[in-house]
Formats: structure tokens, sequence, C-alpha cells
């Protein structure tokens, strides 16, 4: 009985925070920043599959703008960068982030590293895998926020009939994720972690309907 | 009675969590990004998607999320057509004041040139 009770304190803590986890990280200088808009650079890649870095460039804009901040356009800036002679996102992180930042007129920068992104295939089971590292910086360089996100996913089998059926399906499911691997949920998943779940996720952005609440609460703290 | 508003309540707040509901309307924005980048035999589909959706929303009186008006512009001016990659840059201009900057600095260019 006293077990069951301290599991439904424990269920009723958890629906109560919802998703929420308790924050340790330090929002001070976010909080007295308050960017408005985000200036999303091209994405550094570290991993051996070239479209990676699109990949997850494509994906960031919405995340950003859901969470109610200005996100400049992803094409138009990587674009513009190229006009500037900057086409490797490495030499783009290379230069100082208040040249960026004033070049756009942005007012914090978002900087995206791919350290993998890789699916491996062994015989009977396939496991793709991405690790991002999320940096913001203000518009002078300093630096507001980061987060690491490491996802990963392996195709599961609820065959229960044994012998070589299972087998099969495992193999085939394994195959199908060895050809189509799961890097845009995965890199969804990822974006949706950091910014809006985990202890890392970001204050709410000017256009945001709760950005006035969240902030006069904070006063009040 | 208690314990059954209790678990409803539990129950809403588990289902809500962490919902929220979406700001903007998107189409197949990211989509059409992925394939401008990296297909080319349909870079000028998604370029026509990309189109069509910005103009879709602006017909039905939706705010265009941050950037789509800009994008649209940028696509255009790629083609070569600058007058509308203006029209474009403009509306992201009035629509969203963080853009003011760089908008104007690529309006005036093209318009210089």
């Amino acid at each position: 009985m006293r077990v069951f009770k301290s599991f439904l304190i424990v269920l009723i803590a958890v629906a109560v925070t919802g998703c929420a986890t308790t924050t340790t990280m330090d929002f001070s200088q976010y909080h007295e920043t308050k960017p408005r808009s985000i200036l999303i650079l091209p994405v550094v890649n570290d991993s051996l599959d070239v479209e990676a870095p699109t990949f997850v460039l494509a994906t960031l804009p919405r995340v950003l703008a859901e969470k109610g901040y200005y996100a400049f356009p992803v094409n138009t800036v990587k674009t513009l960068l190229e006009f500037e002679g900057l086409y490797t996102p490495a030499e783009i992180h290379a230069r100082p982030t208040s040249e960026l930042a004033e070049l756009f007129g942005a007012e914090s920068v978002l900087y995206v590293v791919i350290h993998s992104w890789t699916s491996k295939y062994l015989l009977f089971t396939t496991t793709t895998e991405v690790d991002f590292e999320y940096t913001i910086r203000d518009k002078n360089g300093e630096q507001l926020w980061s987060a690491r996100k490491k996802m990963a996913y392996t195709p599961q089998n609820n065959n229960n009939s044994g012998g070589a059926f299972a087998l099969v399906a495992m193999a085939v499911s394994a195959a199908v994720e060895k050809a189509k691997p799961s890097y845009l949920p995965l890199t969804r998943q990822a974006n949706n972690n950091v910014f809006y779940i985990d202890n890392t996720r970001i204050p709410p952005g000017p256009y945001s309907p709760i950005y006035d609440d969240y902030y006069v609460k904070l006063q009040g703290e | 009675m208690t314990r059954r508003l209790l678990s409803t309540l539990i129950l809403g707040s588990m289902l809500s969590g962490c919902a929220s509901t979406s700001l903007y309307t998107w189409g197949t924005y990211e989509d059409d990004l992925f394939k401008y980048f990296h297909d080319p035999a349909q870079k000028e589909l998604a370029v026509e998607h990309h189109l069509d959706l910005v103009q879709k929303l602006t017909a039905a009186d939706q705010v265009v999320a941050p950037g789509l008006y800009a994008e649209a512009g940028t696509f255009a001016f790629l083609e070569g057509d600058k007058a509308t990659a203006v029209k474009f840059y403009a509306l992201e201009a009035e629509l969203w004041p963080e853009s003011r900057p760089l908008m104007t600095v690529l309006i005036n260019n093209l318009e210089a040139n």
C-alpha cells in the first residue's frame, strides 16, 4: 500500500510538472539580453554525410519561430554569406560573432555543430545516431546558452513467434532502417528536446503568447 | 468524486504537458528546403511550392511565419526577378521589425543596381 501511495505521489508530481524538468541551467545572461531575433548560421558538419548540415539547418527556423523568436531565413542567410565570400560553415563559425550579427542586424546567433550522424548496420540491427551541439551567443559574442544532444534509434521487433521468421523480420526492419535511416525524426527530436523540454529549454521569444507572463514572473522571483 | 476529479486533472495535465499550439502555418517549408539543397531535379518545384505557400497565406490573411517572405524574395532574386524580390523583402520588413535592417540593405542594393 505504501509503495502504491508513493507511486501515486510520483505520478502526480510528474503530471503536475508535465514535461518540465527542474532548471539547473544559468539563464541570467539570457534573461538580461532577452534577444528578439536569432540568426541561424550554416551548420558545421563533423560527420561524413554531406547532406546532414542542410537537413539540420532546414529544421531549425520552425523550432525557434514557434518558440516566439524572429528566426532569420536560413537560405537567405546562406546565400548572402556566399556573396560575402563565406562558403564553408567552418569559416563562417570562425568569424567574430559581432561581425556576423552586425551584417544581419541580429540580436543573437545560433551555432550548431554535428558531431555524429551515422547509421550502423549489424546483421540483425541497424542503429541510427545523431549528436548535435548548440550554442547561442549574443551580438557581442558572449555565450548565452548551450546544449549538447545525442539521440539514437534502433528499430524494435515485437515479433514473438520466434524461430526463423523472427530473424527474417529483424533483418528486414534493420535493412529498412539502413536504406532509409531515421535522421530527420531524430533531428527533430533532438531540437525539440533541447529547445522545449530538457532543462536547457530556452525562454519564450517576444512573439510567444507567454512571453510577458514569463518575464513578469521572473521579476517577482 | 474527488478522486475522479483528481484523475481527470492528472490526465488533463499529462495530455497537455508541453504541447503547444502552432503560431504559424509552415506548409512544406522544410521539405522544400531539403529539395532545394539536395535535389536539382526538384529545385524549381520547391521554389514554386514556397511561392504558393506565401501567396496562399497572404490571401487567407494569415500571419506569414518569420523569414518566409524573405526566402521567397531570395528565390526570386536568384532567378533574376529583382522586382519580385524587392516586393517580398518589403513584405518581410513590414511584418517583422527585427528583419528591417537586413531587408533595407537588400532592397537598397537591388534598387541601386
